[in-house]
């Protein structure tokens, strides 16, 4: 097993960007950055998939990579945008840590993240560089870390897509992807949970004026 | 065919209320296409019990024993369903509490929601499970949503959130033990279908597929309400109209469990004999201790039958991990389990409707007030209970019997447990059915006709106690083990 750990190649450079753009996003405290970084990130998930595709010869992946583009990168973020814009809804995004406190957290669960590929590696003999699949978890934690410490429903759900973005880098970096039928089932479902989401976001912003999700804690025990 | 067909038939019942004009005509439409996929139902899983595994539909469909038996245990379920939910939308109708556009969204999602848990059951693909297991999520968000209060919002944004966070872990899971078949040398569609990871088990490699089985576990736990990431189920079921809450405990918390169940066989092939089941006790016995503390202090009769689920899940998920009389023991609770609870929430929909209310305060008298739905109420929280001849009495018996050997420390903190659950619900729900004061709010109705909704809880309950007496035929038995041989 070859371990190519200083390898800058294309894909390890698009996995470390993705990454570096989440450390970004679990700082920012602004939507419109929160969800123009995610633009980004998803941009660069697409063309790791086009890399993938290109590079394994597998057409069907081209496909899965120009689906990701338009509902990662156009859809999802103009929509969000547009219903915040729409509704009035607070520019300023609520988090229980400040953003020093959340980065730190996110670099704590990178070197995590780092640590736990080596040793993951072992079991793993993918072709893809212990560096990708480093990435990819800590893709994985810190949009876990972003969807934990904030407090406002917009926040919640950028985190809960970065972390698909992770889960999906994962299955690019070890499979080389999974037959396009489920690729589109699993990119629908997307597609159906953020509409869910904005609906819910409306509702939360018509009955409270607001998306914190301090307001939504009535039911304890 | 006939799978596709059944499918279809729930595709088409989805969209018939937006082609209906009138409510009365959504409702006898929906009862028409319910009781239509409730024959295809039937079609399709009693012939799958009896025969060897299948691939159907050029690929796309995977049935056993087991899944037939799931698709029956759906099948039955949302027809009375169904029955509930024609009765409990025309008295919101009439009280106006929903409008004619909330009535043709609610049946509509109901038949998306059946149909995204079939396609959980009959899919070949690991992927479409996983999908259509996050479909029910999405579908049912809408319906945890239904009413425009504080409470709904909260619980709707809660479990969209939390189960579909915790569910990606088991995509994650799915996609390492894709990874763990395509190395094996398996394409990339076969790689995903159960029809040959089911017997790839002891080629898979071991150290890889105990990852997956572990992320595959908290993931699809979330969404079968595993303590402890079952903080959304209690608000979930408990906020959805009450015919909802009894498809989500009593079906779609099976549904979850189904690919758990399958991928733990295939693990048992390859990893040492006894590790999953270590992981399947562990998990079983927290989600039994942990809702008996809070039965106790349980206010709202909906989210004490809906912390009840989490216990029964626990249930079955600890003798799942007890071998061979577990498994027996696993398959009849199920069933005893979707069919008793599934009937307590339809009947708290008629307690809801009549009182307005799911606070035990307000609810007192219910036998005396609403004498059809009192005693169908109780003589499904005797079956919940586990008082003979319920298949309930027969899987704890089972389980008390495989466990005593092998694990009696856990055993013994499931029967205590047990005894906390089963005090605590006779301990709240006695007044509510037997005071001889009656809420204020109550007495101004004039005793209680018969509808629709008293013959589904009665639909259910005669199945659950013929059940509960066929399971200790010959003929029964067999069946049983059939299924059980699966797990």
């Amino acid at each position: 097993m070859m371990m190519q750990i200083h390898n800058f190649d294309l894909p390890t450079l698009l996995a470390g960007g993705m990454l570096l753009l989440s450390l970004i996003m679990v700082s920012r405290m602004r939507l419109a950055s929160l969800v123009g970084t995610f633009r980004y990130q998803s941009a660069l998930l697409a063309a790791y998939a086009l890399i993938i595709a290109v590079s394994h010869d597998e057409p069907e992946l081209l496909a899965a990579a120009l689906f990701i583009a338009f509902i990662k990168v156009v859809f999802i973020p103009s929509f969000l945008l547009r219903v915040a814009k729409k509704n009035q809804v607070s520019e300023r995004l609520e988090s229980y840590v400040r953003p020093t406190m959340s980065t730190a957290i996110g670099v704590g669960a990178i070197l995590l993240a780092f640590a736990g590929a080596r040793a993951v590696f072992e079991t793993f003999a993918t072709e893809a560089s212990i560096a990708i699949v480093a990435c990819v978890f800590a893709l994985i934690l810190t949009g876990l870390i972003l969807l934990i410490t904030r407090k406002d429903m917009f926040g919640e759900a950028i985190g809960f897509l970065v972390m698909e973005n992770g889960v999906y880098a994962f299955g690019l970096a070890l499979t080389g992807g999974m037959p396009i039928f489920v690729e589109l089932a699993i990119l629908f479902d997307l597609l159906a949970l953020t509409v869910l989401i904005i609906a819910l976001l409306r509702v939360a912003q018509k009955v409270h004026s607001s998306v914190s999700t301090e307001n939504l804690r009535r039911l304890i025990d | 065919m006939e799978i596709t067909l059944l499918l279809v038939v729930t595709l088409v019942a989805a969209a018939m209320p937006y082609l209906s004009r009138t409510t009365k005509q959504i409702r006898v439409i929906a009862i028409i296409g319910s009781t239509c996929a409730f024959l295809l139902a039937l079609f399709v899983g009693v012939p799958a019990l009896f025969e060897e595994a299948t691939v159907a539909g050029g690929g796309l469909w995977y049935m056993d024993a087991l899944s037939g038996f799931f698709v029956l245990l759906i099948g039955f379920v949302q027809w009375t369903g169904m029955m509930a939910s024609v009765s409990y939308m025309k008295h919101e109708e009439e009280e106006g509490i929903v409008d004619a556009s909330k009535v043709k969204r609610y049946f509509t999602l109901f038949n998306l929601f059946v149909l995204a848990m079939l396609l959980s059951v009959v899919s070949n693909n690991t992927g479409i499970v996983w999908a259509a297991l996050e479909g029910t999520t999405l579908v049912t968000t809408f319906l945890v949503g239904f009413y425009d209060r504080k409470e709904s919002l909260e619980a709707a944004w809660k479990y969209l959130i939390l189960c579909s966070t915790g569910i990606t872990f088991g995509l994650l899971g799915i996609l390492v033990m894709f990874y763990a078949a395509s190395a094996v040398g398996a394409d990339s569609v076969s790689a995903m279908s159960w029809s040959n990871l089911l017997w790839m088990g002891e080629m898979l490699p071991e150290s890889i597929i105990k990852i997956a089985f572990v992320l595959i576990l908290i993931g699809f736990g979330t969404k079968v309400g595993l303590a402890p990431m079952h903080a959304w189920l209690p608000d979930a079921h408990s906020s959805a109209p009450s015919p909802i809450s009894g498809m989500l405990s009593g079906v779609l918390l099976n549904a979850a469990l189904l690919p758990i169940l399958r991928f733990k066989g295939i693990v048992d092939g390859a990893a040492a004999p006894g590790w999953s089941d270590q992981l399947m006790i562990a998990f079983g016995v927290m989600s039994l201790v942990v809702p008996a503390a809070f039965i106790l202090i349980q206010r709202d009769y909906k989210r004490l039958l809906a912390y009840s689920s989490i216990e029964h899940m626990g249930l079955i998920t600890f003798s799942s991990g007890l071998g061979a009389v577990g498994a027996v023991a696993s398959v009849v609770h199920i069933a005893g389990h979707a069919l008793s609870k599934s009937a307590l929430f339809f009947g708290a929909g008629n307690i809801l409707a009549a009182y307005r209310s799911t606070k035990f305060e307000n609810v007192y008298g219910v036998v005396k007030v609403l004498p059809y739905t009192g005693a169908l109420f109780l003589i499904a929280l005797l079956g919940l209970l586990a008082v003979p001849p319920s298949p309930i009495f027969l899987s704890e018996y089972f389980i008390a019997a495989a466990a005593i050997q092998t694990h009696p420390y856990a055993l013994a903190a499931i029967g205590v447990a047990l005894a906390v659950i089963f005090a605590g619900f006779l301990m709240l729900l006695s007044p509510m059915l037997f005071s001889k004061k009656v809420s204020a709010q109550a007495e101004e109705g004039d005793g209680e006709s018969w509808n629709f909704s008293h013959t589904g809880i009665t639909l259910n309950l005669l199945v659950l106690v013929a059940l509960g007496i066929f399971v200790w035929t010959r003929g029964g038995a067999e069946i049983v083990a059939r299924i059980a041989s699966l797990l």
